[in-house]
């Protein structure tokens, strides 16, 4: 039992895990509002968004060389846009309230949303594509197509956004199963899919090495480029899937959604550990990463704190839990 | 030589130890260079002749003032060195030019060689005509009028480059010159250019230290030759006096104690290896190579005759033009070492830590990198079968670690080394190539691994072996390749390893006659 307890401190993840717990802490001490029930099943459900688009990243991170995708965000908008545009009918595209008379066919939803993950996919092999032939660094090569995913959503809705979808979608984002939303358990399920490939296949064996030394794992007979764009193509379909959450919750699809989101996501890995140097993250603290996130807005909300407080306050956050990981990593290596 | 030769520099029993990238000595006690006592006299070329790590570098860092001695004094034009300061050598008149090239890839031909002599015109600008000019001088003077100076030297082929860093010493009007390995790079013609300017500079009274391996040069250029062994400066002879050089070979060598190995005869098998006239392009000299089942076969060679290379090229880390790779009777394709491990070849290399291990990862994965896959289902691999193996492997080589979870940069090279031959034997590998076995390895591990080496050829592995270790390649080999500018110049078995010979091919005394 004490093993346990202490073997919990010395995980990686420990950091994070307090950050919440402090933040939690001084909270409920300020706020009766915070420790509630609602309030804390509210926070988990604002975090599955930039969480499951976090899954994504720290794949992206974990590589290393660099490795990041900027066109998260982006992707995220093309695909939401891709599938409302599939359940709404041509004659309706510019009728913002089209999708309220959308009946629930199951097989045209099925599409839409196989649709959507195969635009978040394709998005991704482009950036896989760019980087690993074009040989052009993830940053630039997300950034390009941060750009183009982006004026392409909004070529194709005409910048027009478009309200109320199928009530079946709408369950997915707005249901819970007993008192767990539906956005949560989606996160949890794909975090912990992702965590057990990471921990237990191949294909994680093979990220791992890649992002600790690339020299190495080519020398070892992997195939890097293969990885590289299996990774980014995986970034972009968790996109996708974030795109569906978020329209679902949101009850609306619109060109510009998602805009700004893989900078959380990239945040959210880095505090869960995850280190741009590559080689060396996990989906745990990813998760843990972007429910710290969501609870800070949500303390900033509760609190009555001005809107404009809450990007510096998240900010300065970022830098304190990332210089308290690396303290805590230089202490427990004894370097 | 001149009629009354003057001493320009003097090293008096000149010791040092172990010493880190500043000239921080570390370990007094390990000597690289040990009660050294060397001369240079006006107007002569001075060789410095010896095997890989025998001291030369440090010598001429230590006339440069880069790094100072532990003990002993250095005088220049009889003033004694007492701080270690580079610019008290560039004032006297001291320049080099390194093996590792001291410019600037993103500035141009005259910017790099009028460096440090930058001129400026009357309104305080660079004045580029000025800098072209002298740029310009220096480079025809060495026959190398071709060179464009307004290019980066980026853009230049590597022989060109060697020839700006020539120039550039030269630009400083040295009294002293050092050359370190200026023709390894050179076309033959190139060198007859350098060489008539070695002449003209001894005429005018400068004095050259001229390290190579390249025994003929010593006969071309030299006027007296220096041999050092371990950290030990062996003799002094005058080059016209020295007359045989297998008297020199035999200083370089010594007699060293072999009791490290302990090879036996191993039962050879069928081919495993061959290789037949690879190019690596169509102008390159063709190589054939052959390792059977249960032989031990050396690569021998100077830093620089393209051993590393080849041996990529075997493995398909880098691609070829021509010739063919086969294993066990099977052709492999050109740059693919997915392909190459499939047929069974394991490659140890030689840079451990950038090409051997993933130093964030456990042991345990290290292990485990290539066998993941025949330990999978589905793509799904436990971490208790990759235990099983690491464990197997961690206890079967001795690798000292204090968990299977300890992350492998932890380790001593040693026993990284040991972990990466684990990966290889846990694939089966039946041909396994060490680049380097035992670089940077304590000398109890290292038994441990030439004791693993013969164990695993006595059981029918073909190990092909890249050694700049002499004792090492002829303690181990059954048969030795010996490479010279990127061509196999000798092939040796049996009775004819030996130190000398291998070093007479590797440093072409086989053209001086």
């Amino acid at each position: 039992m004490i093993n346990r307890f202490t073997s919990v401190l010395k995980a990686k993840e420990a950091g994070i895990i307090a950050w919440i717990l402090l933040v939690g802490l001084v909270s409920s001490i300020l706020s009766p509002n915070f420790l509630t029930p609602n309030n804390l099943v509210n926070i988990l459900a604002q975090s599955a968004v930039v969480g499951i688009m976090a899954i994504g990243m720290t794949m992206v991170i974990i590589t290393g060389g660099g490795g990041i995708d900027l066109s998260a965000g982006s992707i995220l908008g093309i695909s939401s846009v891709v599938m409302a545009m599939t359940i709404i009918p041509p004659e309706l595209f510019r009728d913002t309230a089209a999708m309220l008379v959308l009946p629930n066919d199951f097989w045209i939803i099925l599409k839409a949303l196989i649709f959507c993950l195969g635009t978040g996919a394709v998005c991704g092999f482009l950036n896989g594509c760019m980087i690993t032939w074009a040989k052009l660094p993830p940053f630039i090569a997300t950034l390009s197509l941060m750009a183009a995913a982006r004026g392409t959503a909004a070529y194709i809705s005409a910048g027009i956004p478009t309200y109320g979808m199928p009530t079946s979608l709408v369950y997915v984002g707005q249901g819970s199963i007993s008192f767990i939303p539906i956005p949560v358990l989606v996160m949890l399920a794909l975090g912990l899919i992702v965590h057990l490939a990471l921990t237990r296949s191949v294909f994680g064996i093979t990220l791992f090495a890649v992002g600790g030394n690339r020299e190495t794992a080519r020398f070892s007979g992997m195939n890097v480029n293969r990885l590289l764009i299996s990774v980014y193509v995986l970034s972009g379909v968790f996109a996708a899937i974030a795109g569906v959450i978020l329209s679902a919750r949101g009850n609306q699809v619109h060109p510009d959604a998602g805009t700004g989101y893989e900078l959380s996501a990239i945040g959210a890995s880095v505090i869960g550990g995850t280190s741009m140097m590559g080689g060396a993250g996990g989906i745990p603290g990813a998760i843990l990463g972007a429910i710290f996130m969501a609870e800070v807005q949500n303390v900033i909300n509760i609190l009555n704190i001005p809107v404009a407080y809450m990007k510096p306050v998240l900010g300065g956050l970022i830098v304190m839990a990332v210089l308290l990981d690396q303290w805590h990593k230089k202490r427990d290596t004894g370097e | 030589m001149p009629d009354s030769p003057t001493e320009i520099i003097r090293l008096v029993n000149v010791s040092k130890g172990l010493y880190d990238l500043n000239g921080q000595t570390l370990n007094r006690h390990n000597l690289v260079l040990s009660q050294v006592n060397f001369s240079l006299e006006q107007g002569e070329v001075h060789v410095l002749l010896g095997e890989n790590g025998a001291g030369k570098s440090s010598l001429v860092k230590m006339i440069c003032g880069a790094i100072r001695p532990d003990s002993g004094q250095i005088f220049i034009n009889g003033k004694e060195m007492t701080a270690n300061d580079p610019q008290q050598a560039l004032a006297s008149g001291v320049a080099t030019v390194s093996q590792e090239f001291s410019l600037c890839p993103n500035l141009t031909v005259a910017e790099n060689i009028s460096l440090g002599r930058t001129k400026y015109n009357f309104a305080g600008f660079l004045d580029f005509p000025a800098m072209r000019a002298l740029a310009t001088h220096q480079l025809n003077r060495l026959g190398a009028g071709q060179i464009d100076v307004n290019r980066k030297v980026k853009h230049l082929p590597v022989a060109e480059q060697q020839l700006v860093e020539i120039a550039k010493a030269l630009a400083a009007n040295p009294q002293v010159l050092i050359l370190d390995e200026p023709t390894s790079t050179l076309t033959d013609n190139q060198v007859e250019i350098l060489f008539r300017v070695i002449h003209a500079l001894k005429d005018s009274g400068v004095s050259m230290i001229y390290i190579t391996h390249k025994l003929k040069e010593i006969f071309e250029v030299g006027d007296r030759v220096t041999v050092l062994r371990d950290g030990r400066s062996m003799r002094t002879v005058a080059v016209a006096e020295s007359g045989n050089i297998d008297d020199l070979i035999q200083l370089m060598i010594g007699s060293k104690l072999d009791n490290l190995f302990n090879k036996g005869k191993h039962q050879v098998g069928e081919t495993a290896l061959e290789v037949l006239d690879l190019k690596s392009d169509p102008a390159s000299p063709a190589l054939n190579l052959t390792v059977k089942q249960g032989e031990i076969v050396g690569v021998a060679g100077i830093v620089g005759a393209g051993r590393t290379e080849f041996i990529r090229r075997i493995f398909g880390i880098d691609s070829y033009h021509s010739g063919s790779v086969t294993v066990f009777g099977k052709s492999l394709p050109k740059g693919n070492p997915q392909a190459a491990i499939q047929a069974g070849i394991g490659f140890i290399p030689e840079d451990r830590k950038r090409q051997g291990i993933v130093p964030c990862l456990a042991v345990r994965e290290n292990i485990c990198h290539v066998t993941m896959r025949q330990l999978s289902r589905l793509g799904w691999v436990s971490i208790a079968s990759r235990s099983r193996l690491a464990r197997t492997y961690v206890e079967r080589l001795k690798v000292m670690a204090s968990s299977l979870r300890q992350e492998i940069r932890y380790l001593s090279g040693g026993n990284q080394q040991k972990a990466i031959l684990g990966k290889w034997l846990s694939a089966n590998a039946r041909i396994l190539i060490f680049d380097e076995p035992t670089r940077g390895i304590d000398v109890i591990t290292k038994s441990a691994i030439y004791r693993l080496m013969v164990e695993l050829a006595d059981r029918g592995v073909a190990i092909l072996m890249i050694s700049s270790e002499l004792q090492e390649v002829v303690g181990m080999s059954d048969r030795v390749y010996v490479m010279r500018s990127n061509r196999i110049a000798k092939i040796l078995a049996g009775e004819e390893i030996n130190g000398e010979t291998i070093l007479r091919y590797a440093m072409g005394g086989d053209e001086v006659a």
